[in-house]
């Protein structure tokens, strides 16, 4: 065992039930991915796609090192699946800012011409970024099922120990958040409450 | 939506999920009913089941587009918020980026700083606002300044996004202070004026109540004019504020960038403790890095945990060895700001640039060399004078010189006497002058001064020069310059000898002094021999003479200590008796105490514990007594002793008598020391208070040796704040009192729960600074050193720090080769040296160290003495644990019965740990194919087992087990099963809650062993007989969040082992299916305790294969195998001889799916790893021959050559 390192000391404020600690631990853990996204593409040959899973296990032994245990393990993926998300979401955001051309105030105004019809727009991250707030509401545990396996890339054995769940529990909720996340996204609407039928 | 119903669509869903296709419709109308919106619902969520994946196809082109985007900035170049245009990104990270941005009117060019858009949360946007606030309030040429801040709103396509900005100085063409002066080659004065600008930037902040938190090199600009500025006071925390709201770090930057300026106390994660002072630190280290060049800590390259640790442990590089051109002011100043403790850096920036300032006016600077300023506080303390003035310092020395000097003086010359005393004392004041010795000059150097003086001004004065020499010689025993002590008073020995008759008590008492002064030195003997001396002198007066007397009993307390250093530890005790049979009883108190606490310690040394304790109940009576409240403490302590219930034994009444010592005593410091905290008001209180100190310090320390740690701890806790305002912070006095509170705090037996964290962390912060006080006060040689990091060794492993435990007791092991070979404590620093490199699995530097302190032990204690026998149980731990981590069972079974050999010798074959080794490796042996050795092994144990009383717990039945399976294994299968039916009566005992005993031990004993035809005759109770076996498995769950860690691998383990068997059964009675259920909570527990990859998994993994094949289910067996020989290959090495049944069982499985080619395929893997591992006659290499060579037949390729080598 070596003496923890601050990521470490912050996970365990975290483990205590500190939850400032987590506002404090993500910015490093989100700085930490995005460094670590940009070095792996240089390194890489062209055309090469980033691994999320291999992000967020070097961002572990980066911040935490080879010493943490099972429970930092599980606080650090959980809130670096988080900051997977933001990390991945904040950069769609920024492209699509980008296409309209990068001023805010163009933006307002281009604003019906963009929005025009979301039924003819493809999906986008963003739009599984809103929907998963939506699902948030009603089902937050699904959500960091989706989280983990999704952004992050854990396969389902790694996510229920993240979770402290079997495995079979996070195949199920995955494949449940998948079936919901389709039918929302592709216009459908699995929920119906506010929408009516128009599956 | 809400969660009500959309738990109901989801639960519906996932139902339908586990039926066939045309099972479902009907199962939704069921549970549905008539909610047509409830099966649309669950309906679209079956359609979007089977869709393709689509959101794979989302997001693999945002990752690709991540890669290339990810080291450009965003996109915001040209924006425009507020008055400001965004012009070019200067930085960015985690939090935000900072802009540089053009203002139209006042037309110039400023700083944005903007906090990341996808922060979530509103802690990052107080943070942030917060700082902005910060540099509101501060006004100063060396800070930026903030011009405006705001919210920028930035509407996206469903959401509006809000972005925190402000906008302050923008500091052109700026580089960081270390590029700065580096580029403009600074020489050492421009470098301190420079680094002057900064510290009061640091200071005026620290002014307003802000702390900045993160000083580094980039967070300090110096522009094209030469002004620093600093800058992002985003972790900056007002003073007072509550910590735990704030972030200990900044991001901006790399980590490891921040972590090289953080201070101790930063890194420790203590927010409390992070204050002005981490300021300080902070400046100190970039003070070192702009003088020389190089980084006080060297750290990039390190892991992070590693480099936490040299901050908080390594001491910071000294400067001149860097750069030997640096003047050695330089150097202290930089040391003392750079200080581990927050309490010994520079009180405050200010101080801290007053050093500087004085250095570059060639003023002698407050900073010193470590060990020679902690001297200094401490006197400064004792005579309660406020450090940063010199002149009153010297003038708290002169006045009690004076004091002693009239005080003794009762010749009729006194008054001439004293005129030249004064003359002396007039030209010493004379000396300080202001505009040299403005802050401070250093106290030794002014004894040293006054010395010299007496030298030159008193010579042959007489008796004026031996008193003067006296207090100076005193002066210096109190600085703890013992040598300098010691050649005065043999001054003013020899002046009284010249002076007064032998018998005078001025003469016998400066004999006493100077041998008080020789304790501890090589010259102790010629210390004895003049007490003995002096005694015989005053023998004729002392019986009328009340001064006399006194003498008499100070030179027998005197010689008593120093018979004990001598080794003659009766005559010390009889010394002591005398002294206090010496004092009548109007004799003071003082004297009274300290000839008993020397009776105490003789009696404590002579390990006589009811005399010593005798003594100090005693030393109570006379300390409490003395005390002003006396009377009321004894009133109250009688009074308490009323209401208790009567003694009923005589150990009862001792010990109570203790307790009541201590209460009292207790109570006698609360009426001595009072609330207050600081030093006493007077130097004779203080002298009093010194004495009582001392002494409860003694008592207390007898409390720890009788174990009565609560009432060693009350003394010492209340003791504590007024030892280190009486001795200061870094005395040995000081020390002793930390580090037996330390204890205290530690203190656990060894079946007790470890003490709570909160203690222990408290214990190491007391027993660190005990240590530090330890350095340089004490010869490196000193036994204080062992025992003490011993302590601390001890209290970092019960905090879980081996690794630190490990340093620690490796030091202490080091510190101890020079104590005689026969030293216990040597050995003992071995044993526990050696004990946390195997709970770290260092197994080869462990075994030969621990075995090294246990030989020593052995020779020293003899082979039955407890400690001897505690060393010996870690020995076996040692090979227990090693062989445990073998994954060849070759290595494991050699290191087994190493470890057995020698605990059968040393704990005898009865011995837990030894009846642990032989189970091992009678385990083992079975592994490596030699079934007998291990039956003659096991039956060893079971043997010595029986014959103890306590032949019917846990352990019992681990032994059986192993019996039983030797016996299966020699084909013993009667006695086989007798031996597992009687561990189903240990165990059914054991855990007490079988309604059945019978039933249970002829099901297990069925199960275990492998005979279905008795099992299957228990079908009726065969619903109870597998739940017990899953209770079995439930057990071991809880005992995994209940236990220490050990112990659960221990009760897992065996879990793992019997339900290996009990599937192999369950199988056999075609009961596959259980069996399933059996495995899947085997391996949530296993998967809990170790996490994925352990080797367990892989034999779990292993088993479910066969079950699976069982039920028929081939494609999952097939995959079931691989992972179970993927984990196998991942833990032990691709290649290795445990790999061998994992093949073989993948390519078994590939056979019965009808895939032939793959099985021929791994077969040839099996027999190319056979022939390397297997001994060449070995049955299992035939088998794996002949079971390629049919599959080649019947693959059609001949088997004909197989016995040759496999194919490549």
């Amino acid at each position: 065992m070596t003496e923890p390192g601050p990521a470490t000391l912050l996970l365990n404020r975290l483990r205590d039930g500190d939850a400032d600690a987590a506002a404090e631990l993500f910015p490093l853990v989100y700085d930490e991915l995005h460094r670590l996204a940009a070095r792996d593409m240089q390194r890489q040959p062209a055309g090469h796609t980033l691994q999320p899973t291999a992000l967020v296990h070097e961002a572990f032994l980066k911040l935490v090192g080879r010493t943490g245990g099972a429970s930092d393990r599980a606080h650090f993926f959980r809130l670096a699946a988080q900051a997977m998300r933001s990390v991945l979401v904040d950069h769609a955001r920024g492209r699509r800012r980008a296409k309209r051309g990068g001023d805010a105030l163009r933006v307002t105004l281009d604003e019906p011409l963009v929005a025009e019809s979301s039924d003819a727009r493809l999906p986008d991250l963003l739009d599984v970024d809103e929907a998963l707030a939506e699902l948030a509401a009603v089902d937050e545990p699904l959500v960091r099922i989706v989280e983990l396996r999704f952004f992050a890339g854990l396969t389902a054995a790694e996510a229920a120990d993240v979770l402290g769940v079997s495995s079979r529990t996070v195949e199920r909720g995955w494949r449940t958040a998948r079936a919901w996340l389709l039918a929302r996204l592709s216009g459908g609407d699995a929920d119906g409450d506010d929408r009516g039928g128009s599956a | 939506m809400n969660t009500v119903r959309w738990s109901l669509v989801r639960r519906i869903f996932e139902e339908l999920l586990e039926l066939p296709e045309d099972e479902r419709e009907a199962h939704l109308q069921r549970e549905a009913g008539d909610d047509e919106a409830l099966r649309r619902e669950v309906r679209a969520l079956l359609a979007a089941d089977d869709s393709p994946p689509l959101l794979t196809r989302l997001l693999e082109p945002e990752l690709a587009r991540l890669g290339v985007d990810a080291s450009r900035a965003p996109g915001l170049e040209g924006a425009r918020i507020g008055r400001y245009r965004l012009e070019s990104l200067v930085a960015t990270g985690g939090m935000g980026s900072v802009w540089r941005a053009r203002q139209d009117e006042p037309a110039r060019i400023v700083a944005i700083k903007t906090l990341r858009a996808g922060l979530h949360g509103t802690q990052a946007t107080q943070r942030f606002r917060f700082e902005a606030d910060v540099l509101a309030r501060l006004a100063h040429p060396h800070i930026a300044r903030i011009f405006e801040a705001g919210t920028w709103s930035e509407a996206g396509g469903d959401a509006t996004t809000h972005v925190p900005w402000f906008a302050m100085e923008y500091v052109a063409d700026a580089v960081d202070l270390l590029a700065y002066a580096r580029s403009r080659a600074l020489d050492v004065d421009a470098k301190l004026s420079l680094f002057l600008q900064v510290c009061d930037a640091v200071r005026h902040g620290h002014e307003r109540g802000v702390v900045h938190r993160d000083l580094k090199p980039g967070n300090i600009l110096v522009g094209t004019d030469g002004a620093a500025k600093v800058i992002d006071f985003g972790v900056a925390r007002a003073v007072g504020d509550d910590p735990s709201t704030l972030a200990p770090q900044t991001v901006v930057g790399q980590l490891v960038g921040t972590l090289q300026y953080m201070s101790p106390e930063q890194v420790g994660g203590e927010p409390d403790a992070v204050g002005t002072a981490s300021d300080v630190y902070a400046l100190g280290l970039l003070l070192f890095e702009l003088l020389c060049g190089e980084r006080a800590h060297e750290l990039s390259g390190r892991a992070l945990p590693e480099a936490a640790a040299t901050i908080r442990l390594a001491p910071v590089r000294d400067l001149r060895a860097v750069d030997p051109t640096l003047s050695d002011d330089l150097a202290w100043i930089v040391a003392r700001a750079v200080e581990k403790e927050p309490g010994r850096r520079y009180g405050s920036v200010s101080e801290f640039m007053a050093d500087i300032e004085r250095h570059r006016r060639h003023e002698a600077v407050l900073a010193g060399p470590p060990s020679a300023s902690y001297r200094v506080s401490r006197f400064v303390r004792r005579h309660r004078v406020a450090v940063g003035s010199a002149a009153s310092v010297l003038l708290a020395v002169l006045a009690a010189l004076v004091t002693v000097s009239f005080s003794l003086s009762r010749e009729r010359a006194q008054r001439e006497r004293s005129e030249r005393v004064a003359d002396v004392l007039r030209d010493a004041l004379l000396t300080v002058r202001p505009e040299r010795d403005g802050g401070d000059a250093k106290v030794v150097d002014l004894l040293d001064d006054l010395a010299v003086r007496v030298d030159r001004q008193l010579a042959g004065s007489g008796a004026a020069e031996a008193d003067v020499r006296r207090a100076l010689g005193e002066a210096y025993g109190a600085l703890g310059r013992t040598l300098e002590a010691e050649q005065q008073l043999r001054r003013v020995v020899a002046l009284w000898e010249g002076l007064v008759p032998p018998d005078d008590v001025r003469r016998i008492d400066a004999e006493i002094k100077l041998a008080g002064t020789l304790r501890g030195s090589p010259r102790r003997d010629e210390g004895a021999a003049l007490l003995e001396e002096a005694l015989a002198r005053l023998g004729p007066r002392a019986a009328s003479d009340d001064a006399s007397r006194r003498l008499r009993a100070a030179a027998l307390v005197e010689l008593s200590s120093l018979r004990e250093e001598q080794g003659r530890l009766d005559d010390a005790l009889a010394l002591a008796g005398q002294a206090v049979d010496a004092l009548t009883a109007d004799a003071s108190r003082d004297d009274r105490a300290r000839a008993l606490a020397r009776l105490g310690g003789a009696a404590r040394a002579l390990d006589r514990p009811e005399q010593a304790q005798a003594a100090y109940v005693a030393l109570v009576d006379a300390l409490v007594a003395a005390t002003p409240d006396a009377d009321a403490t004894r009133d109250a302590g009688a009074g308490r002793e009323d209401g208790s219930p009567s003694a009923t034994s005589r150990a009862d009444v001792a010990s109570d008598e203790l307790a009541h010592a201590a209460t009292r005593l207790l109570a006698g410091l609360d009426a001595a020391l009072g609330d207050d905290a600081g030093d006493a008001p007077d130097a004779s209180a203080r002298a009093a208070r010194v004495e009582l100190l001392t002494h409860a310090l003694d008592v207390a320390t007898f409390l720890l040796d009788r174990d009565r740690v609560d009432l060693a701890e009350g003394l010492l806790r209340r003791m504590l704040p007024a030892v280190r305002a009486t001795w200061g912070p870094v005395q040995r006095n000081t020390a002793t009192v930390e580090a037996a509170l330390a204890r205290c705090l530690s203190a656990s037996g060894p079946e007790d729960p470890p003490p709570a964290p909160a203690r222990l962390a408290e214990a190491e912060a007391l027993v660190r600074s005990s240590l530090a006080a330890l350095d340089g006060a004490l010869d490196p040689e000193h036994v204080t050193w062992v025992t003490r990091l011993d302590l601390l060794g001890r209290i970092l492993w019960l905090r879980g720090d081996l690794a630190g435990a490990e340093r620690t007791y490796a030091e202490a092991a080091e510190r101890a080769r020079v104590l005689p070979d026969d030293s216990t404590l040597r050995a003992l620093a071995l044993v526990h040296h050696g004990s946390m490199l195997s709970l770290q699995e260092r197994f080869d530097e462990a075994e030969p160290i621990v075995r090294e302190g246990w030989r020593r032990l052995r020779n020293v204690l003899g082979p039955g003495h407890v400690e001897t026998r505690r060393a010996a149980e870690d020995l076996a731990l040692v090979h227990l644990r090693a062989a445990d981590g073998e994954f060849d069972p070759s290595a494991a079974v050699r290191r087994l019965r190493e470890g057995a050999d020698f605990a059968l010798d040393a704990l005898g074959e009865a011995h837990p740990r030894t009846l642990q080794l032989l189970s091992d490796l009678s385990a083992q042996l079975l592994e490596v194919g030699d079934p007998t050795g291990a039956r003659a092994t096991a039956e060893r144990a079971w043997r010595a087992r029986s014959a103890t009383r306590e032949s019917g717990d846990e352990l019992s039945a681990l032994l059986l087990d192993r019996l039983g399976s030797c016996l299966a294994a020699t084909d013993a299968a009667d006695e086989s099963a007798r031996a597992y039916a009687a561990m189903a009566a240990v165990t059914a005992r054991e855990h007490g809650r079988v309604p059945s005993p019978a039933l249970v031990e002829a099901g297990l004993g069925a199960l275990l062993d492998g005979r279905p035809a008795d099992a299957a005759a228990l079908a009726p109770h065969w619903d109870e007989v597998a739940t017990l076996l899953r209770d079995v498995v439930a057990d071991a769950r809880r005992a995994w969040e209940q236990r220490p860690e050990r112990e659960q691998e221990l009760e897992l383990e065996e879990a793992v082992a019997r339900s290996n068997d009990a599937v192999d059964t369950l199988r056999a009675v075609g009961r596959a299916d259980d069996a399933l259920v059996l495995l899947g909570e085997l391996a949530d527990a296993l998967r809990a305790l170790y996490g994925p990859g352990h080797e367990h998994l892989a034999v779990l993994s292993a088993n479910l294969a066969l079950c699976l094949s069982d039920l028929g289910r081939i494609a999952d067996a097939r995959a079931a195998s691989e992972a179970a020989l993927a984990i196998m290959r991942a833990r032990a090495g691709d290649g290795s001889a445990a790999t061998l049944p994992y093949l073989r069982l993948v390519s078994e499985l590939a056979e019965d799916d009808g895939d032939l080619e793959a099985a021929e395929r791994v077969q040839v893997d099996v027999l190319a790893l056979a022939v390397r591992v297997l001994p060449s006659d070995a049955g299992a290499l035939a088998d794996d021959r002949a079971r390629l060579a049919d599959l080649r037949t019947r693959l059609g390729e001949g088997g004909g050559d197989v016995a040759a080598q496999p194919r490549p």
